[in-house]
């Protein structure tokens, strides 16, 4: 009896799991592991990468070094339009795309596994009334709604990751649906069942355990979506505000044709990190549904 | 099949409710409410509270939003804040560029995105599976507006090939051909940006879709009857393998509505997305409500077409 009850309690360590083997030989789903650490670590430690203050013109005596190349001014990826470091401003604004995708999907995530459970699980009205209601979000363009939302209550950070969080749950909510239905007929819930647990026990310590590989992938790729609405959303200017920098108004700042011309370090590199890092979280969401669905071999 | 249309568009009633629903309530939460580019400083108060009673706004909600939905089936999407024009003649005016533009979008989605799913389907880990999937990954991964601005760089400021933006200019004065091929060349960039993500989901949709057609056991009976590849592959499998295509159909039509906002703004296309983009500036709550009522529906209705196609393309589907 002892001996069993450990051996179940043991877990294996990440490492060693088949789950990150198969994960592992995913090189693409790697290198975009490495890709997001490497943004994360810049996140938190932005105050140390940076040289220059993101909000500060650069001046030399008293004139300002507007719209530098790196050669001229010095810093890594030279100055923008009002002499503010582009590099420090890169770096800043990774911790809004990292904080804005995590927050977002956080919160969808909860709403759809909540709002998907008590549908899977019980089924007739509430599935009914909670269907309909994904089927309407999911009419509306969720940009546009988005993008309405994001200009009639003060566009702050903060409020951008309700928004979009509040905006993305009903991919989770039927996945998590589906799911339900498809366990909810399986023996060792009839067990739990059987046993007099209450449906709140049922459904969070022994169906969604159960239903989370499908989950984590699905809350990856949303990341991915999170951070590229964000971009897409201070980019229109209903986004994340100046002088915050991110990397969507920093494309925005730059969107008229002389910078487009003869000051490239000033879009390339912001346009770059956004694409850089839905790219490496799309590479890491097929690695882990690669990894985590243990039926789909090749 | 009748009675699957018949219930599909009882379906859709409730929807279509939730939709003003929402957007009456959003409209709700917008600062100052109707009233505000009608107000100055100097406005007294009682004149204030005479144009709310005017207008209905000292009403308890729902008699207000019930008043709001007549207007609505009327034709009636109210003003302008900003210019106090009517919102729905703005959308209208705007709507043929987006058309064209979406439509163009939406079938360059399909036409490329079909044959090189199914291509990279019947060449299953070959290095050009292997290429188009990383293709796809890209396609689905770079922002619109950073694609726009590099396609501008490139074929606009570089090589000079195509304008940067608009929609055909002002001194052109050819007719006939010469004016398709003038507005084409504005078209191109555009189009391409907002297929782009299109192209790649279609692509990942119709390969999958592709392989497992190809796993069924009347694939392997053709094949046991010696039926040539190329029979097998686009007598047999093709067709049974885009069904599944068209539920994408009804998805893209919303994203592509979604993405014209970006697109517009990038190349200063004259539509919907660029009223919309203008409308944040001004801060414009009842055109952003209206263009989000209109794209809703205009979303509902692709969605229930996509269905009815597919039931008719698909005679398992029952309800």
């Amino acid at each position: 009896m002892e001996n069993t009850k450990k051996r179940f309690k043991r877990r294996q360590s990440l490492f060693k799991t088949d789950a990150w083997k198969r994960f592992k030989k995913n090189k693409l789903a790697l290198l975009g592991t490495a890709v997001i650490l490497i943004m994360i670590l810049a996140a938190i430690f932005a105050p140390v990468l940076a040289q220059n203050d993101p909000y500060i013109s650069l001046q030399e005596g008293s004139t300002i070094l507007k719209n530098m190349s790196p050669s001229e001014s010095g810093t890594i990826l030279g100055t923008d339009s009002i002499g503010r470091d582009v590099f420090s401003r890169l770096v800043y604004a990774a911790r809004v795309s990292m904080s804005v995708g995590l927050v977002a999907v956080g919160i969808s995530t909860v709403i759809g596994i909540v709002l998907g459970s008590i549908s899977g699980y019980f089924g007739g009205v509430a599935d009914m009334v909670i269907m309909r209601c994904v089927d309407v979000v999911n009419c509306f363009p969720v940009m546009f709604l988005i993008i309405i939302v994001a200009t009639i209550l003060e566009p702050s950070i903060y409020n951008i990751m309700v928004i979009i969080g509040l905006c993305n749950w009903t991919g989770t909510a039927r996945l998590v649906r589906g799911e339900i239905l498809r366990v909810r007929e399986m023996e060792y819930v009839q067990a739990a069942v059987s046993l007099g647990a209450s449906d709140f026990r049922i459904i969070f310590s022994h169906v969604i355990p159960n239903v989370m590989a499908p989950i984590i992938v699905e809350a990856t790729m949303q990341m991915a979506r999170a951070i590229m609405t964000e971009a897409s959303l201070s980019y229109l200017g209903c986004g994340v505000q100046l002088p915050t920098a991110s990397w969507g108004n920093m494309l925005n700042e730059a969107n008229n044709l002389a910078t487009l011309t003869s000051r490239p370090w000033q879009w390339l590199p912001a346009g770059a990190c956004i694409f850089l890092a839905v790219l490496s979280i799309n590479f890491i969401g097929d690695g882990l549904r690669d990894a985590l669905d243990a039926k789909q071999k090749k | 099949m009748g009675k699957y249309i018949r219930k599909r568009l009882l379906q859709a009633i409730p929807v279509i409710f939730g939709i003003t629903i929402l957007t009456f309530f959003i409209m709700k939460l917008a600062p100052g409410g109707p009233l505000t580019g009608m107000i100055s400083p100097r406005t007294s108060s009682e004149s204030i509270q005479r144009a709310m009673e005017a207008m209905g706004l000292n009403k308890p909600i729902i008699v207000q939003y019930w008043n709001w939905l007549k207007e609505l089936l009327q034709g009636n999407l109210g003003y302008s804040t900003y210019n106090g024009q009517a919102v729905l003649a703005q959308i209208l005016e705007r709507l043929p560029a987006t058309l064209l533009l979406t439509v163009t979008a939406f079938v360059l989605s399909f036409v490329v995105g079909i044959p090189l799913g199914v291509y990279s389907a019947t060449h299953k880990y070959s290095k050009a599976d292997y290429g188009l999937t990383v293709f796809s990954f890209v396609g689905i991964s770079i922002p619109s507006f950073f694609f726009g601005m590099g396609l501008i760089y490139i074929f606009a400021l570089k090589l000079g090939w195509l304008p940067t933006s608009g929609f055909g200019s002002s001194t052109f004065r050819g007719e006939g051909l010469a004016l398709v091929l003038h507005k084409l060349k504005y078209l191109i960039m555009p189009a391409a940006v907002m297929s782009l993500s299109n192209i790649a989901t279609v692509m990942r949709f119709a390969r999958s879709s592709m392989i497992e057609t190809l796993n069924q056991d009347y694939i392997r009976t053709a094949r046991a009857k010696g039926l040539s590849e190329k029979v097998v592959i686009y007598r047999h499998a093709l067709k049974n393998s885009l069904i599944p295509v068209i539920t994408i159909f009804g998805q893209s039509i919303p994203n592509l509505f979604g993405g014209a906002y970006i697109t517009e703004k990038v190349f200063a296309w004259p539509g919907m997305g660029l009223l919309g983009v203008d409308a944040i500036n001004n801060r414009d709550y009842q055109i952003l409500m209206g263009l989000t009522l209109f794209t809703a529906i205009l979303v509902l209705l692709g969605n229930l077409l996509a269905d009815i196609m597919y039931a008719f393309v698909d005679p398992r589907i029952r309800y």
